[in-house]
């Protein structure tokens, strides 16, 4: 199987490169994920370098953009890829070293959000009590690993990184706007009412297709609109 | 001066854009069908001054002019925004400066049409 | 400044804080929003961004007695973990951990953890192995989850909160080791950062190891690959014991041949082992409460299925986790991480088809010897355990001990918030009292002992010429001993080969050669330094194993199969200069309540 990887580092090239690897056939499994041959490539070429943890789709480290789209690499199976798989960074962000991107930004959106439940002081011997309906409504959106696969493919996104906040940042934004124990929601879609904010979403939808864990950031941001609008 | 107030995205922007490109997009698609099936259904018209008589009765008059404020009002946040996405940042400016001259020639021309139309009524 | 400065030394620039948190899992990342909170100057120090770490894979959930399914009792959680423990556990730690449960539990709902809900709007709790009402009768619904995502719940609001207090995180720097002054008390950390490969030192008096386990030693496990241990190697190297380290959990239900983690909170929703001749096997093991058995026991019914030939697959190595019978709808709301991972691993709806599973290294229950306080304990030349001044360690990395010789599911995400938070209040009160007191955190580097942790530097800063071996292979190589020799059953000979094989690894490790020179992210000489903390692990659990002659818990020997109360209820210490294994007594007296002496355990 063929691979061709875009390298560089920053001692010693001045712009990236593609490189091109052969795993022999006998070495692919039928249920081989991509970060598996990745491995098999870094026995070869220990420099190479690549983000990874936990291996099975949970941690969000190893997004990458294989053959024109973004994935995890560990839950990307290699049998789903047409050859040569051409692997890049994810897209849109600076490289730091080979397939190692400079979060930073992507990480910055997020906090701007205030990603954190404001709730009323802790009662520490009675929970909040939510219904199963209210609990559900954080039902795709909780569940996103922060592995930047959708932001990164999303043109708004590339177009103005350092300013609008992205599919992640307002995925998350929608999490807290929704949860019924967070006092805040008024003040949070305020927040969110700026032409570089939410409204800079024009719904192309990459991020929802890129999404590895089958997360709908489009419709979380759709939401987050009627909801700024109703509140007017 | 007042070039960079209206080019100032700030104007018509985020939610307020939001809204118009919402309001007007839902008042075309109904619009547009109506004005079809009104001179469709209506074989009367065989000539362009007559389309243009009907049009400019009272009943279709006030539609027609909301209808192309709106219209205006779609485009010029349509095109800005594709203009804000898509042109290289050093001539965003350039194009937007472009489109709003475009636009005023647009109404412009609009009201020399609209005076051409309603002088004959009056001076005949 | 007296002494000449040694010309070869790299230079390292310092930065000195009131408490260093290494580690962002959950363990680190309590007592960083604690600390923070009380206005101290923190840093936390994580090889990854703080989200990847490995408390986020935790799938089935937290241990409570809040009884909003079933009625329940600290007391009864108390019993269960001791016996779950098979009475290794400390019984003053687990009554401590057991009646701070509620409260913890309760301060997640606050901190924002989107707990599944039940009809009359508490917090879901489940079903989980090993957990009783009353001291042993009914099952009990102790487990409060969110779906069977709860460490990823519990992890992201833990990092949202941290965020909300503007806490330090150095992200993406690796700890190489300890660094203690010329009087032997701890003063900082040396760090790499890995996007530039530039050491420095942190310095500081007060530092919490909160580094997790090191799953790594084996080469089936359900561990993310940075678990490495990491803390646990710093404290070998520091002279200081690790306890416990023959106890490794096996995960009965890792995805076979691969080792993803299928959550217990599939048996405990209905799910049923089956073997190749399609019979629940457990009701032969546990014919009471069958396939919600702790853990050590089911492992080892699976284990013993396969050997005995009722395995299924065309190798007869795996046993059936059957969920067939239970409501879809169940499945796609209590368990939808486990057919997400079902689904993308082995292309199997749980739905439909039972999942093959086998045992997988999962957790280690020993770990670096702590008081209830999360202050690191070292004997004394007296053998009197005694608090080494300004180390503290909680979490996986930690051995309080809470979990003994096996743990019970859903008790490693409460052991990491209820010490997290409680080694946060002592360093706090510390850092109070010593207010007023001359500041020793702006110490001289010729005040810093650095000799040992320069000379790990430059090992892996120079070339050597040895080709024969690479750092991987000698990696797989000691996973492959490992799980050889100490494996869900071991036996002396077993262990002995391994012992073996791992001092020969050793070896070759010492002379290995990086292939990768380069500063910015070089993960190989990453993976250099992590190998080295895994072949000390592994040394440390081949003694610790080799040594204790009994069977108990997830420690099962074939060639000492009874539980020996009389010589081995104790916990052991193992220094890692000459080998060297010594003892110290298990805590039977809690606090509260009344002792809980060791009975045979039957589930």
């Amino acid at each position: 199987m063929e691979f061709i990887i875009s390298r560089y580092n920053p001692e010693t090239d001045s712009e990236p490169y593609d490189q091109h690897y052969h795993l022999p056939d006998a070495e692919i499994t039928a249920d081989m994920m991509l970060l598996n041959a990745l491995q098999k490539i870094r026995e070869l070429d220990p420099g190479l370098s690549f983000r990874s943890s936990c291996q099975e789709g949970v941690c969000g480290s190893d997004g990458m953009n294989v053959n024109g789209q973004n994935h995890l690499s560990c839950i990307t199976p290699l049998s789903s890829l047409s050859t040569p798989v051409k692997i890049k960074p994810l897209p849109g962000l600076p490289i730091i070293k080979d397939l190692i991107i400079d979060m930073s930004l992507f990480y910055q959106h997020y906090k701007e959000i205030d990603p954190f439940l404001q709730a009323t002081s802790l009662n520490p011997d009675r929970e909040h009590l939510q219904t199963p309906q209210q609990r559900s409504e954080l039902d795709g959106s909780y569940e996103c690993i922060l592995c930047g696969c959708c932001s990164t493919s999303c043109p708004s996104f590339w177009w103005n990184p350092d300013q609008f906040l992205g599919p992640a940042a307002l995925l998350a934004a929608q999490r807290f706007v929704v949860d019924s124990r967070d006092i805040m929601p008024i003040e949070r879609l305020k927040s969110l009412d700026d032409p570089m904010k939410t409204f800079r979403c024009r719904h192309i939808q990459n991020c929802t297709a890129a999404c590895p864990k089958g997360l709908n950031p489009s419709r979380a941001i759709q939401s987050l609109k009627a909801r700024i609008l109703s509140h007017d | 001066m007042k070039f960079s107030r209206l080019l100032n995205p700030n104007k018509l922007s985020g939610k307020h854009a939001h809204n118009w490109q919402r309001i007007s997009a839902y008042y075309l698609l109904i619009y547009i069908p109506f004005l079809a099936a009104a001179t469709l259904f209506q074989p009367s018209h065989t000539s362009l001054q007559d389309l243009l008589d009907t049009l400019m009765q009272p009943f279709y008059l006030l539609p027609n002019l909301l209808a192309l404020i709106l219209m205006l009002i779609h485009s010029w946040v349509g095109l800005r925004d594709i203009l804000l996405d898509y042109t290289p940042l050093t001539n965003t400016p350039l194009w937007l400066a472009a489109l709003h001259w475009l636009l005023i020639f647009i109404i412009f021309d609009l009201v020399v049409l609209i005076v051409m139309v309603m002088t004959p009524f009056e001076s005949f | 400044m007296s002494t000449t400065p040694n010309i070869d030394a790299p230079k390292f620039k310092t930065e000195s804080y009131e408490v260093l948190v290494v580690g962002a899992g959950g363990a680190g990342m309590r007592a960083a929003l604690a600390l923070t909170q009380e206005g101290h100057r923190v840093a936390m120090i994580s090889k990854v961004f703080p989200t990847r770490s490995h408390t986020v894979a935790a799938q089935g959930g937290i241990n409570a007695a809040l009884g909003n399914v079933t009625s329940d009792d600290w007391s009864w959680h108390m019993y269960d973990t001791i016996k779950g423990s098979d009475y290794l556990g400390d019984q003053d730690a687990i009554e401590f951990m057991c009646q701070q449960a509620s409260e913890i539990v309760r301060e997640l709902d606050h901190f924002g953890v989107p707990f599944s809900r039940l009809e009359n709007g508490k917090i879901y709790q489940r079903a989980f192995g090993g957990q009783s009402q009353n001291f042993g009768e009914q099952q009990a619904y102790r487990t409060c989850a969110a779906a069977d995502r709860t460490g990823h719940a519990i992890l992201h609001s833990l990092y949202q909160q941290n965020i909300r207090l503007g806490t330090t995180i150095y992200e993406e720097y690796y700890a190489l080791d300890l660094i203690f002054d010329q009087q032997g008390e701890v003063a900082g950390l040396m760090v790499m950062n890995i996007h530039n490969g530039e050491y420095s030192i942190l310095q500081s008096r007060h530092i919490l190891l909160a580094t997790g386990g090191a799953g790594q030693i084996f080469r089936n496990n359900t561990n993310a690959s940075i678990n490495t241990g990491d803390g646990l190697g710093m404290v070998l190297r520091a002279g200081l014991p690790l306890q416990d380290m023959e106890f490794w959990q096996f995960h009965p239900t890792g995805v076979a041949g691969k080792g993803m983690l299928i959550s217990e909170a599939a048996r405990g929703e209905g799910g049923v082992l089956r073997n190749a001749l399609g019979e629940p096997f457990m009701q032969n093991y546990a014919p009471k409460v069958k396939d919600l058995a702790s853990r050590d026991v089911v492992a080892r019914a699976i284990a013993t299925e396969v050997q005995q030939g009722r395995g299924c697959g065309p190798e007869g190595d795996f046993v059936l986790l059957d969920l067939t019978h239970l409501d879809t709808d169940t499945i796609k709301q209590r368990l939808p991480g486990i057919r997400d991972i079902s689904l993308t691993f082995l292309g199997v709806d749980p739905v439909e088809q039972p999942i093959p599973t086998f045992p997988t290294c999962h957790y280690m229950m020993g770990g670096i010897p702590t008081n209830l306080n999360g202050q690191v304990v070292c004997p004394d030349s007296q053998g009197k355990q005694t608090p080494v001044k300004g180390l503290f360690a909680v979490g996986e990395c930690a051995c309080v001990s809470v979990h003994g010789a096996n743990r019970l599911g859903g008790n490693s995400l409460l052991d990491i918030l209820v010490f997290g938070r409680q080694a946060a209040k002592t360093i706090s009160q510390q850092l109070q009292t010593e207010q007023g007191q001359p500041n020793l955190n702006n110490l001289s580097l010729d005040d810093l002992e650095l000799s040992g942790v320069r000379k790990r530097i430059q090992r892996w800063q120079s070339k050597t010429s040895y080709q024969e071996e690479n750092l991987h292979s000698l990696k797989q190589k000691m996973q492959r001993s490992m799980e050889r020799g100490c494996g869900v059953f071991r036996n002396q000979q077993s262990m002995q080969h391994a012992l073996q094989e791992l001092e020969q690894l050793e070896t070759s490790l010492q002379q290995v050669n990086l292939r990768d020179h380069g500063k910015v992210f070089n993960l190989e000489r990453l993976a250099a330094y992590e190998l080295e903390n895994l072949m000390a692990i592994a040394k440390a659990t081949v003694h610790s194993a080799l040594a204790r002659t009994e069977s108990r818990g997830a420690h099962s020997r074939i060639d000492f199969q009874q539980r020996d109360d009389t010589h081995w209820l104790k916990h052991s210490l193992y220094f890692s200069a000459g080998d060297r294994l010594v003892y110290k007594s298990v805590n039977l007296s809690p606090n509260q309540h009344a002792p809980f002496t060791p009975k045979a355990r039957v589930y």
